[in-house]
Order: C-alpha cells, then sequence, then structure tokens
C-alpha cells in the first residue's frame, strides 16, 4: 500500500514539474505577486500530492485553478500570516516594473483579479471556455462573459489592435 | 471571441516573466531568504516564523476535501494558535481533547493547536534532517517518547519511512506533547535539516469559518 501511494506521489511530482513553470508564469500575470504565487504553486502541488486530479487532462488547468485557491485562502491566513508578513514584507517592484514593461502585464493590469485569472488561462494556458468554466465551478455563459467584459476594457484601456 | 492577437501577447509576454528556481519549484525554506529586509535576530526570527508558517499552510494543503476530486477544498489539516484565547473567529469547539495517537477530528472538524512557533524549543537555529533528531536535538533531556504520524493512532519508530516532509509528526512525552513538521519538498534529502520541533498541545476538534473558495461570481 506505501508502495502504491509512493509511486503515486512520484508520478505526481513528475507531472507537477513539468506543468509547474508555465503555472507559476499564469500565477505571476494573475496575482502580480511572487511570493503569492509560488507559495500558492507549492499548496496546489501538495493538494495534488495528497488527491491528485481524477485525470491528466489539462493538470495545467488543474494546478492553476488550486493555486488560485490557495492564493485566497479565507479567514485562516491572518492567524499565522500576518506576522510573518509584517516581519518579511514582499519585494515585488522588480515583477511589477516587468509586468508594466509587457503588453499583456499593462493589459491585465486592466483588469480585476477574476477577469485577470480567467483572461490568462484562456489566452496564455490555452483553456477553453468549458475547461475554464469547469475549473472555477461557473456556467460557461459566466465565463464568456467574464472574458468578453475583460476584453471590452483592455480594447478601451489598451492600445493593441487586437 | 477568441482573439488571436490577445493569444499571441499573452504567450510572448507571459514567458518573459521570471520563472521558478529549481530550488524552488517545491516547498522549502530557502526562498523565504531573499525576501529578509530586516536584521540579526529578527530575521533569523522571521525565518523560522515563517518556515513555520509556510509548513502549517502546506501541511494545511494536504488535507483538503475537494468537492469534485480536485483536492481543492478548504479544510486545513490543523490550526494552530499561540494561546487558548486565540481560537478562530467564527469556530466552535466541538470535541475536547481525547487522544489515543495523533490527534484526529471526525468529518469537516479540524485539530486545534496550541503551539508557540516564535520561540522554537531547545533554541535550534537551524533544523534537523529528521523528525526524531529535530525532537531530541529540541528536548535533550527527553528520552521517554512516542511517535505518531499525524491523525494515526499507532506508535511510529523514527525510520518509519512513511515519516515524509509535509506530514507531521506528533510526539507524546509524559503529559508533554509536540508537533514535528518540516516545509521541505517530499523528495527533499534527509541532510536538508528541515525537520523542526515544537511543543503543543490538541485543543479539541473546532469546526465552522471556512476559507473562502474562489467566488462564484
Amino acid at each position: 500500500m506505501d508502495d502504491v501511494r509512493d509511486a503515486m506521489m512520484e508520478r505526481w511530482e513528475r507531472v507537477y514539474r513539468e506543468e509547474a513553470p508555465r503555472v507559476f508564469r499564469a500565477l505571476l500575470a494573475s496575482l502580480r505577486d511572487r511570493d503569492t504565487a509560488r507559495d500558492a504553486l507549492h499548496e496546489a502541488f501538495l493538494a495534488g500530492l495528497e488527491r491528485p486530479p481524477a485525470s491528466d487532462e489539462n493538470l495545467a488547468g488543474w494546478l492553476f485553478r488550486v493555486a488560485l485557491r490557495r492564493s485566497r485562502r479565507g479567514p485562516y491566513r491572518p492567524v499565522l500570516l500576518r506576522l510573518a508578513d509584517a516581519l518579511l514584507p514582499a519585494k515585488d517592484d522588480e515583477l511589477k516594473q516587468t509586468l508594466d514593461r509587457l503588453e499583456a502585464g499593462r493589459l491585465l493590469q486592466l483588469l480585476t483579479e477574476r477577469q485577470r485569472a480567467m483572461v490568462v488561462a484562456q489566452y496564455y494556458l490555452g483553456l477553453q471556455q468549458t475547461e475554464i468554466a469547469r475549473l472555477f465551478n461557473v456556467r460557461r455563459g459566466t465565463v464568456a462573459a467574464t472574458l468578453t467584459q475583460a476584453l471590452a476594457r483592455m480594447r478601451r484601456g489598451g492600445q493593441s489592435a487586437f | 471571441m477568441r482573439s488571436e492577437n490577445l493569444e499571441a501577447i499573452f504567450r510572448r509576454d507571459v514567458d518573459r516573466l521570471p520563472g521558478l528556481n529549481d530550488d524552488e519549484m517545491l516547498a522549502s525554506m530557502r526562498p523565504q531568504r531573499s525576501r529578509s529586509a530586516v536584521g540579526g535576530t529578527v530575521v533569523l526570527a522571521g525565518v523560522a516564523l515563517l518556515a513555520v508558517v509556510v509548513g502549517l499552510r502546506v501541511l494545511g494543503a494536504r488535507d483538503d476535501q475537494g468537492t469534485n476530486g480536485d483536492g481543492a477544498g478548504t479544510r486545513p489539516m490543523f490550526i494552530a494558535t499561540e494561546s487558548t484565547a486565540e481560537r478562530p473567529t467564527g469556530t466552535t469547539l466541538v470535541a475536547e481533547n481525547a487522544l489515543t495517537g495523533a490527534p484526529a477530528c471526525p468529518g469537516n472538524q479540524i485539530p486545534w493547536l496550541v503551539a508557540s512557533f516564535s520561540g522554537r524549543t531547545g533554541g535550534q537555529s537551524s533544523g534537523a534532517p529528521t523528525a526524531e533528531a529535530a525532537f531530541r536535538s529540541a528536548n535533550p533531556t527527553v528520552t521517554d517518547f512516542v511517535m505518531y504520524l499525524w491523525t494515526e493512532d499507532g506508535p511510529v519508530r523514527g525510520d518509519d519511512p512513511r515519516i515524509r516532509p509535509f506530514i507531521p509528526v506528533w510526539i507524546v512525552a509524559g503529559s508533554d506533547t509536540f508537533l514535528v513538521v518540516s516545509p521541505g519538498s517530499s523528495n527533499a534529502p534527509s541532510t536538508t535539516n528541515n525537520w523542526f520541533a515544537y511543543q503543543a498541545k490538541f485543543m479539541g476538534c473546532i469546526v465552522g469559518s471556512s476559507p473562502h473558495p474562489f467566488p462564484s461570481r
């Protein structure tokens, strides 16, 4: 039994390592905070370690989704993290400067966090709207509406011919 | 709806963002060092605290109960506070301490621990390579103790292969109890010195105040 569990853990770690770089960048673009993105990705890895996704299909989307949830942990976070945050203030100026230099970063800044997540899921991770809907546990119509609003914002605020 | 231009912009630009270093691919204490903007003792205390915090967060992540099998639920493995007066807001204590092994709670209940992570037991300046070594290092005078894997009733030996990073170890030494955690990666070598021991007390099982899921609207 332990052998089976060990094999599953090793396999999960292997597939995680394949997807992690891309998912991490997607999280950076969505969350605009390196430490939050990294910690959230770690937690998604651990969630999969304990309870792997049902199938190998769309693992990047699964990691992205779980990591986003982790980044939004609610009432428990302040109990232990507020002090840590106070002691070790994050330094994300470099990331924000990079995002500000990149067209995608400037466009994403025009959006809400939820819009950013869905835009990144679709246009960077390449997920279909049905996949995004399933991952975010919303209807496909909600995804379509959110993306439409996001596109409108980006068109109004951006200078790209997309 | 899809915009090929937008897709090209995002693929081009997001791939330019800095990636993860190999040593921070998995949870580790090391990445936190880059954040230390404070000096001396505060840095050490902060790193220690954050290491534990990361440990707690990752440990909490392991025990989530996803409703759709994606592991994306929100039940942490345990909640730790520094005093009995700090039980998380909105929670209810539903069962008092009644241990036959490591803390374990049924259903949606979560073990509540009182532990001080700011003052590590034994004044360890770094972690130990194993859970047992961390405990012995922090409590050199304690020789009679029993180790349990988290949530399990049966004792384990210090060299039990099931003792792995991310899975806390509970130690009972007489009337004192200890939590030993390692926030390292699952494949970290034993020389990583990533195990830390803390005196901890299981207060009972709590329910309520679930962390927020990703909003649906």
